[in-house]
């Protein structure tokens, strides 16, 4: 086992063979701005042995006070090709796939197969919808974030285990409030991104996740764990938990 | 400012009712009754019951 481990080794919580799986994993990281960048170099940094990165912009200099993997030489690069090589020089034995592509319907399954778990570090409900139906569909566990201002949100989603987004999000305003309407908080990004990933590592170590939607309001220092009941006639989830139940 | 809201019922009534009348759209804020997310606006709600709204946020 390499050196660059040894720390991260020592914490009971992960161990020699916690780190032996999460060099075995393989993870899509579902959008590269401000929770993705936080994600992928957390994820890079702690040995997760393959990644795939998905997103379609360029690098704004207007995304540089939050999307941590990002530079003033990085933009008019596309996101996911500048984070790749930033990556690769965090850590070179990890693999990396960037993907200049928008997360469709249409892609969707080819990228998070074989994944052991993905990351939502997108910025619309739509996209959120299509991984969900994806993952559930393929029970490929993944983690759901997002943030706005100083508000932040984290929910692990466990097909067969946990309510889904379809269970969480049934409905959602069409014009919400986004960080070009009312900002975002750069510590709120960091924070919440934070937990999203210690979520999705719990879950590659096969250790206890949060059930629930966690809730941070990173201003005022709250956190919250707030509960979420399955729908039994959710559109997307409730099949798996029929099957399951058999 | 984003932030949640919190109401507390004057009256039995429909969450539907008491969410109209404090201006909260559940298209916007997920609701809250007894620390759980409530879909269900017919639900009735008791005098005193605390409800809370948090904002549906997209961004990441």
């Amino acid at each position: 086992m390499t050196e660059r481990y040894k720390v991260q080794e020592l914490l009971k919580q992960i161990g020699k063979q916690g780190q032996k799986a999460l060099l075995r994993s393989k993870i899509a990281i579902i959008g590269c701005g401000g929770l993705g960048s936080v994600l992928a170099n957390n994820a890079v940094r702690c040995g997760i042995g393959s990644i795939i990165l998905v997103d379609s912009d360029r690098v704004e200099l207007t995304n540089l006070h939050r999307q941590i993997l990002y530079t003033e030489e990085d933009i008019g690069l596309y996101k996911a090709l500048a984070a790749k090589r930033n990556l690769e020089r965090i850590n070179s034995d990890v693999k990396i796939d960037a993907l200049i592509a928008r997360f469709d319907y249409k892609n969707a399954e080819k990228i998070i197969k074989n994944c052991n778990l993905v990351f939502d570090g997108t910025d619309n409900f739509e996209t959120r919808y299509i991984i969900n139906e994806f993952c559930v569909k393929n029970r490929i566990p993944w983690v759901f974030a997002s943030v706005t201002a100083t508000l932040g949100y984290v929910m692990s989603i466990i097909p067969g285990k946990t309510p889904c987004y379809k269970c969480l999000m049934k409905s959602f305003p069409l014009a919400p409030p986004t960080s070009r309407t009312v900002g975002v908080l750069n510590a709120a990004v960091n924070i919440t991104a934070s937990f999203q990933f210690l979520e999705g590592l719990k879950i590659l170590l096969k250790k206890s996740y949060s059930k629930g939607l966690l809730y941070i309001d990173a201003w005022n220092e709250t956190i919250e764990k707030l509960q979420i009941k399955r729908d039994p006639n959710c559109q997307v989830c409730s099949k798996i938990f029929k099957k399951a139940q058999r | 400012m984003l932030k949640k809201k919190v109401i507390v019922a004057r009256k039995d009534a429909t969450l539907k009712t008491l969410l109209k009348q404090n201006g909260i759209s559940p298209l916007e804020y997920f609701i809250i009754v007894k620390k759980t997310i409530v879909h269900s606006l017919d639900k009735k709600i008791k005098t005193g019951t605390r409800i809370e709204a948090y904002p549906k946020i997209a961004g990441g």
